[in-house]
Order: structure tokens, then sequence, then C-alpha cells
């Protein structure tokens, strides 16, 4: 009977097993839920020190996928006056370091330049660029550390750990603990630890809208970010965004930032 | 022949099919709506004053001005984009008190697909190395501007520029200039004998037959990117030639020095790509004068200069190294000017050789002002700068030294970011270097503190 018993409980618990699908795939398909083959929005980064002072810059951007599986966005700053006409273009590769280049009116040039700086604040923000960038899967393992639940979305909850020490240095934390949404594969929050295990910044993800009801593509439209450390909080809008499949491929050159 | 060319780039802009714009181009119209045709006006108002600090110097506050830049950029569709800078200073530099309007920049853009076009007053920027640009010749520069931002010391020119672009990596650039603008180098400031005067640069005028032309090959590839260039034309930096010598007997010795400008051509080429983590760029030219008769002794030698650079970011320090050499092809040593006393003209036995005294000496001054006392020459440049207070601090020090001639400059500069779009500056220039060097004649006017509050709209 005992044996019995012991057959019909690891035939549940593995039947339980096999109905969640393992960390790794829920990672994979939560990037694959933010890839579309073009976009355009228009953000705002607030950024607030704390105590009762904001700063603000406004970006415009567009992206597409191209066939290869490359990423390419270009960004281009609004506001505030000072880097009004500074652009961006980055071109997001999935097996080897992006290419980067910066046009800054100044200089009437747009300069090549190194995009593995992950930990660097963005634009004096708490956001940091590997916040803000999607990033390659293989710099961390994965955990399913069971659900729990975000704004009354049930999540999965995932620990992510460094591939090695060098990825960990480079991403400044010693790891991340992300929940992300079991219905539409949308990171709800992330948390970030620092060398001491301790919670040092949270990003939350709201505002989330059906962008394209045929695929099912949902986006996130407002992302906030705490330094637990210094209470300042910067806040990313997208107030206008759209999807774009035929985002004109002439963007995505150094002709085009130069030009604004 | 411009009133031609710009009506017909009107009649070509007004017949193009105007097109409709996504949100992000709309965005860059800053307007949001799905708008083709825009204006955009921003700029700043910014006032700054520089005080000299050498004993020698008088007045002890060599600058002191306002300054207010308008900017207009005009969009029609994505066929075309006007745009003008313009800028209106009142104050008092190097001691007098000045008021002006400059249109620093008027240029009209059109977009045919592959191919671009800029018409008009604009400013060009070539070179892909920190701190020395042999390759950048299209441009006239200000040496004497008294501000930080160091684009301000470049000065607009009216030119044509074709872009044609077959694929996203391969630019090809043509360029046209047909009125001659003079870079601006104030010998006025700079110590001269008492008998010699500074005339204005002479001008060639409309200069189509002898236009200034030039090319570039940009090749832009994901591992590194490149340029070759070609120039021909007019050096915007002019050469200084003596006047008529006065008949003798030499009483009242005087002489006009005139600043002439002289062609030149310049084969170019430059690199970026990004190695461990670090920039590193490089670029090259071959300048040879062009000497339609016998060896001009007052005109810069044949010269070969290249330079290296890198720059990584440690964190909140960024770090910009640069070096620059330079070689004389044929390079003949020459003694620096020796003290001219017009008084010795009373012995008549020198008067034969009054001539190729002077030229000699003209011709030494011009080899300071072309960098090209020694065969080789090298210069090492160094920023560090660091950013603080989540990028509301910036602190920076430009380091430079010319191994061969022992001049040197130290610049730090302090910049407050108050809040969006207000800042103020805090910095010294100090320039240093021995007789017959060009940071010996600047440092009496140039060395000292200065500060600037600007604000951007």
């Amino acid at each position: 009977m005992k044996t019995i018993l012991m057959i019909t409980l690891l035939a549940a618990s593995a039947l339980s097993l096999a109905a969640q699908p393992n960390a790794n795939e829920i990672m994979k398909k939560s990037r694959d839920q933010a890839k579309v083959s073009g976009l355009e929005s228009r953000t705002k980064l607030e950024i607030h020190d704390g105590k009762g002072n904001t700063r603000v810059r406004e970006t415009t951007m567009a992206s597409r996928t191209f066939p290869d599986g490359t990423e390419k966005r270009v960004i281009v700053f609004l506001a505030p006056a000072d880097v009004k006409g500074t652009s961006m273009l980055i071109f997001d590769y999935d097996k080897k370091e992006d290419d980067m280049w910066v046009y800054m009116p100044a200089l009437r040039k747009s300069r090549k330049i190194v995009s593995s700086e992950k930990t660097k604040s963005f634009m004096g923000s708490e956001f940091s660029n590997s916040d803000l960038a999607v990033g390659n899967i293989d710099d961390f393992t994965y955990t399913l550390d069971g659900t729990e639940s975000v704004d009354q979305q049930e999540c999965w909850k995932i620990i992510m750990l460094p591939a090695n020490p060098q990825i960990a240095t480079d991403y400044g934390i010693s790891s991340k603990v992300t929940w992300i949404g079991k219905k539409d594969y949308i990171t709800r929050k992330v948390v970030f630890l620092d060398a001491s295990n301790t919670p040092f910044k949270e990003m939350y993800f709201t505002g989330i809208k059906l962008l394209d009801p045929a695929t099912q593509k949902y986006f996130v439209t407002h992302m906030v970010i705490k330094n637990l450390k210094n209470n300042r909080f910067s806040e990313m809008n997208m107030d206008q965004i759209s999807l774009n499949k035929a985002v004109k491929e002439e963007f995505f050159t150094l002709s085009f930032i130069e030009k604004q | 022949m411009f009133r031609f060319f710009f009506a017909l780039l009107a009649c070509i802009l007004l017949f193009l099919p105007a097109k409709t714009q996504g949100l992000f181009e709309s965005g860059l119209n800053n307007t949001g709506k799905n708008n083709t045709s825009q204006m955009i006006l921003s700029g700043y108002t910014r006032a700054a004053g520089y005080i000299g600090l050498n004993k020698e110097t008088d007045p002890l506050l060599h600058s002191l001005y306002s300054e207010t830049a308008l900017r207009m950029k005009a969009t029609s569709g994505a066929r075309g984009q006007a745009f003008a800078d313009i800028r209106f200073r009142t104050g008092a530099e190097f001691g007098k008190a000045f008021t002006e309007i400059d249109v620093r920049e008027a240029y009209a853009d059109l977009y045919l697909g592959k191919f671009d076009l800029r018409a008009g007053k604009q400013i060009s920027s070539w070179g892909r190395a920190d701190g020395f640009n042999p390759t950048d010749n299209l441009t006239p520069k200000n040496y004497f501007v008294r501000s930080s931002d160091p684009d301000d010391m470049r000065l607009g020119n009216f030119m044509l520029r074709g872009r044609l672009k077959p694929w996203s990596f391969l630019i090809i650039e043509a360029d046209v200039v047909p009125w001659y603008i003079p870079s601006n180098y104030r010998f006025d400031l700079v110590d001269m004998p008492d008998f010699v005067t500074i005339e204005s640069p002479t001008h060639p005028g409309y200069i189509w037959d002898k236009s200034t032309v030039a090319a570039k090959l940009d090749l832009i590839l994901s591992a590194a990117e490149g340029s070759v260039s070609w120039f021909s034309g007019y050096d915007p930096m002019p050469v200084l030639r003596p006047g008529a010598l006065p008949n003798p007997p030499f009483t009242d010795f005087s002489l006009s020095l005139y600043q002439v400008p002289f062609r030149q051509q310049t084969l170019g080429a430059d690199f970026a790509t990004i190695i461990l983590k670090t920039g590193l760029r490089g670029e090259f030219a071959w300048k040879k004068p062009i000497v339609s008769e016998e060896p001009d002794p007052l005109l810069p030698a044949e010269e070969i200069q290249w330079v290296l650079s890198l720059d990584r970011e440690f964190g909140p320090l960024r770090l910009i190294a640069s070096y620059n050499g330079k070689f004389i092809p044929g390079f003949t040593p020459a003694d620096p000017p020796a003290a001219f006393d017009p008084a010795m003209l009373a012995d008549s036995s020198l008067w034969p050789y009054l001539g190729p005294m002077l030229t000699g000496q003209i011709g030494n001054y011009n080899r300071v002002l072309f960098d090209q006392t020694n065969e080789w020459s090298h210069t090492v440049m160094v920023r560090p700068s660091l950013t603080l207070l989540h990028e509301t601090l910036e602190l920076e020090v430009n380091a430079l030294y010319n191994i061969s001639t022992s001049e040197y400059l130290l610049y730090p500069k302090v910049t407050w970011h108050i809040s969006d779009g207000v800042r103020a500056e805090i910095g010294y220039q100090y320039y240093e270097g021995g007789d017959y060097t060009r940071f010996n004649w600047i440092r009496k006017v140039f060395n000292g503190p200065f500060c600037e509050i600007r604000i951007n709209f």
C-alpha cells in the first residue's frame, strides 16, 4: 500500500513539474514577447532626486528587427534643450557585442562608442544601460522559485544568477529576481541584489497595453525604478507607441542620425 | 549664381511630393503630429567673462560678452530641411567693445533618396581622431574665439555638399567651396616689431575657376569604419607675406604684412574601431602646397601628419589620449628670427639684403604658425573627465604637450548642470612656450580664468 502511495505521489509530482515550464523557457518566451518587427515611440524619462527636484528627458525612438535577428534602434533626444539633437544608433546582435554610435550636434559627427558599459547610468537616471537592453540570454542562469502575485497578476518568480563572476562585475549585481506574468509573459517587477545580497534597486513595469491583437503582442508603457539606498527614482513613460513593420531602413544609418 | 541655385532648389522642393510621417518622424519635429512641414526654434543665451592674469597685459578683463544664438530648423516633409544659426553678440573682446550679428550657418538640405544635397553657409567637420584632425580643412576656424565650447571655433563657409549613399555602409561625399573665408588669427594681439602693421586677410573673391574641391569616401562596417579623402584648394589658414618695401633711404621704416591665402592638396584617411572595450581612432594626412613657379619660402612645406587616439571609460571617469606626429620631408633647418632693428638700415651696404632678410624672417613666422619648426614633431594630449552627482557635475582637464617645441597647455574646466538647460562653467587656460612658439604668442591674451552661465532653450 505504501509503495502504491509513494508511486502515486511521485507521479503527481512529476505531472505537476511537467505542467509548468522551466525557467529558461519562461525567460525565452518573455524575450520573444518583447520582440517586435518594427516599433516607433515617444518616451519621457523623469529623474526624481528624492528631494522634490525632477529632470526630464524626452526621446523619440524607432526600432526594427531584421531577418538576421539584428534589432536596430535609433533614439533621438528631443529635450532638454542642452541635449536636443543628440542621437544614438544601436545594432543589437544576438551573438556579439552591440554596435553603438552617438551623434552630438556640438561634435558635428557621429562617433562609434563602446557599448559594454552595462552599469553606466542612462542619462543620469537610476536606469543603467543594461536595465534598458534585452541583453544576452546566456549571461544568466535561471531558476524558477514558485509563483507570486504582482499587481494582481499571477507571476513566475525567477532567480537570475550571473553565469560567471565577470558578468556579475559587468552588470554590477550578485543576482536579480524577476517576476514574469503567467498569462502574457510580460516582466512585472525586477529586484536587483548587490554583492552582499541586499536589494538595492527595484524596477516595476506597468501600463501594459495590447498593441497587436493578431499576434497577442503586449507592451510595457511605464517603467519605474527605485534606488533603495538613496530614495532616488526614475520613471520612463512611453506616451505614444505604435507598431510599424515598415519602419524605414534609412533611419538606421549614420547619415540619418547626422541629419538631426 | 547662388541666387539662381537657391531658386532652383526652392522649385525642386516645392514640386516634390510631400510624404506623411510616422510617429518617429513626427517626434523629430517635436509636435507628435503627422504634419509634413514644421519649424523648430531653439538656441541659448550666455554670459561669459575671461580674465587676464598676466602682469604685462592690460586691461585685466580681456573679454566680457553676452551672446544669444537662435537656431531655426524648418522641415518640408521628408524631402528637405532648412537650418539657420544666427548669433547676436555684444560686449568687449580683448579689451575692445563690439556688437555684432553673425549668420553662422544658413543652408538648405535636399533629400533625394540615396542622394543628399546641402547648399549654403555651413560647417563641415572631417576626421575621426580626437584632439587633432589634419583632414579637417574645409571649415575655417576662429583661433581667438573666447568660448568654452570648441565648436564655436568653427566658422561657417559657403559650400555645396553632395552625399551619395548607394548602400548603408558606404557614403561618397563631394564638396565645392566657391567663396574663400580665412581662418581668424589675431596677429594684432601677437607681439610684433613696432614697424610691422598686420593687414586684413586678402580675399580672392568668387573663385569659380579655382574653387576649393574635396571628396571623401566613408566605409562603415560593424568591426571598423574609416574614410579616405582628398582636398584641393585654399587652405583656411593664410600665410603672412610682406607688402612692398619702402624705397631707400629708410627713414621711418614700416612694413605691412598681408594674410594671403594659398592653395594646397591634401590626401587623408581615418579610421575608428573598438578593441578590448577601448575606442581606437586614427587619422593621416599628406599635405602639399600647390606651387606654380619656383619654391616659395613663405609657404608651408609639404608635410605628413598622423594621429592615434584612444578613449576608454572607467565608470564615471572617461579618458581620451591622443598622439599627433608630423614629418616634413626635405626639411631645411632655419635659425629663429633674429631681432631686426630698422636703425641698422643707416648702413646702406645692407640695403640689397633687406628683401631676402625680411622674407626669411616672415618665413620663420609662417613656420611657427604652421607648426613646421622641426623635421619631426610629436605632440601628446590627455583629457580625463569625471562625471559626478548623477551627471550634473563634470570635471575635465585638457593637457597638451608638444615634445618637440616644449609648448604646453593646461585647461581644467568644471561644468555644473544646475537644472535642465541651465549650466555654469568655470575654468582656466594656461598656455606656455619658449620664444617663437605659437603658445608663447598667445599666452599673454589667453592665460587666465573664465566663467560662463548659459541657458539653453
